[in-house]
């Protein structure tokens, strides 16, 4: 390489080196600006947001606190009482998320910008929160009477189950006709010392649900006519029936369960078609004897029936239970000779 | 010359002895399948105690070969019409290939079951019912065989003597229309949807116009085996369960759901029912694994939600149903050994997977009677297959009333 064509390369490298220099100073001089320019329109809308929010604010001062504030104190103590109660859980559960959903609704339109068809639509909204809260205090009324009711029948059966154990303790004369415990397994060992029916029966409250008054008959044909009997072995059918009572305000359909006991411990079954298993609170699986469909109303009592049809019935103790989704109702015991 | 006739005679001697071979074999057969008929045969429940009962037999000859049920049917202390399975036996003749040979096993085989029943169980000859099944009657139809149904009809009557002898070709309009009447009490008669899920097929129906005259036939192409069949092609390598699950999920989903819900649709079937039952094999299996208890019933209700747990615990837990199978107290111990008994030939005839299978299919039939305002009580059908012997004893049994 020779001295001029070294020259040449130094001064060509410089030139470069300069013109980078330039596009480099340019590029820092036009971002500053830029800059600027960004900053000055930013705080121009920053300023008119906080025009607008003023405005907004002026306008539903009076709704966005003199309900939606105070009703957001409000809540903790619903929540509370929806936890406290089983009954009227789901209920009151649907309206709690019904009242958030609407406060929601309120806040958002209250936030957005301030024209007519919003401030009608809040004002609407906020009429629905009042009716709301007015259905929230009556289900909190129901709740609280409920509770005091099912405190009162829980204290009853306390009483019932006080006496009976006392009644238990003490020595029996004779066995008829006395209440004792609900027993939940029924032997043939029990001695039968009379054809006269034994009546056993007892209901207890573990349930929304309560059964009462449980009878178990036996009916004989008679030249076509049907008559009571207490012979097991001239009866051609039983009939069974109770009392089954809604002590809630709900109304709904269920499935009531009925368990009838020979005297050799086996399942009386209506038939194949109508019986079958089911599985008690407790897990233990059970044959029954017949399911009864129910439909019932608020605070409703009905009177359920069933028909067992069979010829040469054994005779002893017959046992019948009711239950309700896996829980004891309601125990009954019947002799027949 | 010579040759030939040496030929020809030596021909003739075989063929003697053939046919005296086979003979001895086909009666040998069929003695050892009527010793041990009650161990071939799955589908039975436990004696139940009958009153006024009798004892009646029905004789099948179907696709697969002929088959004896023997029934005891009287009514029970609830003075419902029920009956026992004494004995089931079968031999495999696979008279639908149509040729001399298996007309002639065919025809052994009725011939043996009829005077077995007659000679050794004391049965009237009124008492035993003869039919060809709608199988038969569907594949000589196919294919134009339908003088080798008349023929066997002519020879056994011969056989047995009695020309008059009514022998039934059953379509499957009135299969499942006997099957029908033979399972479904009658209180329940118009208000029952009787499907019975096969392994190859599904078909069932139920009477929409409060006669029995009127059957609204309904019918799938899907069984129990055709559904795992369908599941096993799409397994590729994954051969776990858990894959057996997923593709059976996916031709459940597919063509199979297609069909259920249109012929569920067509049949009006959700519209004119308020019960529906469930027969065949599989109806049999989930009923004895389910509700071990019940054994005694031959009918269990069960819910969607159940059948659900049921498959579940099929995926997820198989032993608890098989090799450590357990029946609650809820019985006695007689009654325990029953269930246990049971449940080990359930096991036997249906694996895993074809429980998963089955049950899927029963659950996607299932669904289409869940509705959101109105839901079907569902039953499970334990002794489906001798319904049609049912059906006929019902008959005779409204006519003597009469």
């Amino acid at each position: 390489m020779t001295e001029n064509s070294k020259t040449t390369l130094l001064l060509i490298l410089s030139g470069l080196l300069i013109v980078m220099g330039l596009v480099l100073f340019w590029m820092w001089g036009y971002t500053t600006a830029n800059q600027k320019a960004v900053d000055k329109i930013a705080t121009a809308q920053a300023q008119k947001k906080l025009a607008a929010k003023t405005i907004a604010a002026s306008i539903s001062v009076a709704p966005d606190s003199a309900y939606v504030i105070k009703l957001n104190g409000l809540d903790k103590a619903i929540d509370s009482l929806a936890k406290n109660s089983d009954t009227l859980k789901t209920g009151i559960w649907n309206n709690i998320n019904e009242f958030y959903a609407l406060r929601q609704e309120i806040n958002s339109l209250l936030q957005k910008q301030p024209n007519n068809a919003n401030i009608t639509a809040a004002a609407k909204k906020i009429e629905e929160l009042q009716y709301r809260l007015k259905q929230l205090s009556t289900t909190n009324t129901e709740i609280l009477n409920e509770n005091k009711r099912l405190m009162l029948l829980l204290n009853q059966l306390k009483n019932l189950q006080a006496e009976n154990n006392t009644q238990q303790n003490e020595p029996v004369a004779e066995e008829t006709n006395s209440k004792v415990p609900v027993q939940s397994n029924i032997t043939d060992k029990d001695p039968i010392t009379t054809a006269a029916p034994e009546v056993i029966s007892q209901s207890n409250f573990s349930s929304v649900f309560s059964a009462s008054d449980l009878q178990l008959t036996a009916f004989q044909l008679n030249d076509g006519k049907t008559e009571e009997t207490n012979i097991a072995g001239k009866a051609s059918k039983i009939v069974g029936s109770f009392n089954f009572k809604n002590n809630s305000s709900q109304s709904n359909t269920t499935e009531v369960i009925v368990v009838v006991t020979q005297p050799n411990g086996k399942i009386l079954q209506k038939s194949s078609w109508e019986s079958g298993s089911f599985r008690t609170k407790e897990g233990k699986r059970m044959i029954y004897t017949c399911k009864l469909r129910n439909d019932y109303e608020a605070w409703e009592t009905k009177r359920l029936l069933f028909t067992l049809v069979g010829e040469n019935y054994a005779s002893g103790k017959y046992s019948m239970r009711v239950y309700q989704n896996g829980i004891m109702l309601a125990n009954y015991i019947r002799q027949l000779g | 010359m010579k040759i030939s006739k040496i030929t020809n005679f030596n021909s003739k001697l075989f063929l003697r002895m053939t046919i005296r071979l086979f003979t001895k074999f086909t009666v040998f057969s069929f003695f050892v399948s009527l010793v041990f008929g009650n161990l071939c045969f799955a589908q039975s429940g436990s004696p139940i105690k009958l009153r006024q009962s009798k004892v009646y037999a029905g004789i099948e000859v179907g696709s697969k070969g002929v088959k004896l049920s023997v029934l005891e049917v009287g009514k029970t202390a609830q003075k419902e019409l029920r009956f026992n399975i004494i004995k089931d036996s079968s031999l495999n003749t696979d008279f639908i290939s149509f040729n001399d040979r298996v007309f002639h096993n065919t025809l052994v085989a009725l011939n043996g079951f009829f005077n077995y029943a007659l000679t050794e169980k004391n049965i009237p000859s009124s008492r035993i019912y003869t039919v060809i099944s709608s199988g038969v009657k569907v594949q000589a139809e196919k294919e134009a065989n339908q003088a080798w149904i008349q023929k066997l009809i002519d020879s056994f009557r011969i056989k047995i003597k009695e020309p008059s002898r009514t022998v039934e070709i059953i379509d499957p309009i009135n299969e499942a229309r006997l099957s029908h009447l033979g399972i479904v009490p009658e209180e329940r008669r118009y208000t029952t949807f009787l499907i019975d899920i096969g392994s190859g097929n599904t078909k069932g129906g139920y009477f929409p116009n409060g006669n029995t005259k009127n059957f609204r036939l309904f019918e799938l192409t899907w069984g129990t085996k055709s559904t795992a069949n369908a599941t096993e092609k799409r397994l590729g390598d994954n051969n776990t369960i858990e894959n057996f699950s997923r593709q059976l999920y996916r031709v459940l989903s597919g063509n199979a759901a297609d069909e259920i819900v249109y012929a569920v649709n067509v049949s009006n079937a959700y519209n004119m029912s308020d019960y529906v039952a469930f027969s065949g094999g599989i109806a049999w299996a989930t009923a004895v694994l389910m509700y071990p208890e019940l054994i005694d019933n031959p009918v269990v209700p069960v819910t969607y939600d159940e059948v659900v747990k049921f498959r579940e615990q099929l995926l997820k837990n198989y032993a608890s149903l098989s090799t450590s199978f357990t029946v609650p107290d809820a019985i006695d111990d007689n009654d325990k050994q029953l269930a246990l008994k049971t449940a080990k030939t359930v096991n036997k005839v249906f694996d895993q997977r074809s429980m998963l299978a089955g049950t899927g299919l029963l659950l996607n039939i299932m669904r289409q009677f869940e509705g959101v305002y109105e839901k079907k009580q569902f039953f499970l059908v334990k002794n489906g297959q001798v319904g049609w012997v049912s059906a006929y004893v019902r008959q005779d049994l409204e006519k003597e009333q009469e």
